[in-house]
């Protein structure tokens, strides 16, 4: 066992219980996550399993699958972060601008005194 | 004296750290009698425009940009009644006077919406740098390209809408990216349109305030990628 394994583990498990307690979950995050956790952690575990796995899909060294992973996974995060934050934008719009027309200073009406 | 006739058009006015040029563009609309929203969108010195007859101030509390601030504009005027909206600039740079020429087509049910243009035959863009008619020139192409629509000025802000194309429009891009949605529902939704030639003064304060290289840049990039959302 190398060292590296159970500080991994306990990387994952921490960020499985930060993202259980802390971020949305519908049912498909969880399954989603827990999945993630599972297959992580063994290829954490079962020695060399990212490098057998490497070789099946024609890569050299289980270092690069992995981190090809983890391109795709980060950029199809990165995308659905940015539609999160379109959402959030679109939400404060229509709180900013309903205010803006019920607070709507009509024509021969005084300033309101500051 | 206010003609009575005009109460039903719109005027909606976004604005940002606008000074007196607010003001005097405000003096320009009075006499015809229209109807004026100014949407202030979170200036950091709040717009400023006393009590004037027939003018309404909304102000968005946090900026969100001039596209957010005309959809609320429209927004209210369409609740309380328009029959023709009139988009304009709160820096001095678009004449109240070539307001009846933008209405026309509207009221002679020629289009549902008039766009303004300076590049097109009678428009006319007084002082402006080369720079800038070589940066529109070219988002104009771009857009041209992704709409499809053969539009001579893309990124004017003089526009004329009726109720019903107001309402069937709606911006959802809050920046400036607004230009070009504009356009892209125009193609999609087929809306009728018409291009009117107006005047754009650029004075040194309206140089001042809008000419940096990255202005120019989202520009053309927003015109390129049109049909994007």
């Amino acid at each position: 066992m190398r060292l590296i394994q159970p500080i991994l583990l306990a990387a994952l498990l921490c960020l499985f219980f930060v993202y259980l307690r802390f971020l949305r979950s519908t049912l498909r995050d969880r399954v989603l996550a827990l999945i993630f956790f599972l297959l992580a952690s063994a290829a954490v575990v079962v020695p060399d399993s990212t490098q057998r796995l490497a070789h099946m899909v024609g890569v050299g060294r289980g270092t690069d699958l992995t981190f090809y992973l983890f391109a795709v996974a980060f950029s199809f995060s990165a995308v659905l972060t940015y539609s999160r934050l379109s959402r959030v934008s679109r939400s404060l719009t229509e709180v900013v601008r309903r205010i803006a027309i019920l607070e709507a200073q009509r024509p021969n009406q005084p300033e309101p005194a500051e | 004296m206010r003609t009575s006739e005009n109460h039903d058009v719109w005027v909606v006015i976004p604005s940002f750290n606008e000074g007196e040029s607010l003001g005097s563009v405000l003096d320009q609309l009075a006499p015809p009698g229209y109807s004026v929203v100014v949407v202030d969108d979170g200036s950091r010195v709040p717009a400023m425009i006393g009590s004037r007859p027939g003018v309404h101030l909304l102000r968005h509390c946090v900026n969100l940009g001039q596209g957010a601030a005309l959809q609320t504009g429209i927004d209210y005027a369409v609740e309380r009644g328009a029959h023709y909206l009139v988009t304009f600039d709160a820096d001095g740079q678009h004449l109240a006077d070539e307001i009846p020429a933008m209405l026309q087509p509207l009221r002679d049910d020629r289009a549902e919406i008039t766009l303004g243009t300076r590049f097109g035959s009678g428009g006319k863009a007084v002082n402006i740098t080369r720079q800038r008619k070589a940066t529109l020139k070219l988002a104009t192409l771009l857009s041209r390209f992704s709409t499809g629509l053969r539009i001579t000025d893309t990124h004017n802000g003089f526009r004329a809408l009726t109720r019903h194309a107001a309402q069937r429009l709606r911006i959802t891009q809050d920046r400036m990216a607004h230009a070009s949605q504009i356009l892209e529902q125009i193609a999609r939704l087929e809306v009728r349109y018409v291009e009117v030639p107006v005047t754009v003064r650029y004075t040194a304060y309206s140089v001042a305030k809008g000419q940096r290289i990255s202005d120019a840049f989202n520009i053309l990039w927003e015109s390129a990628a049109g049909r994007i959302s």
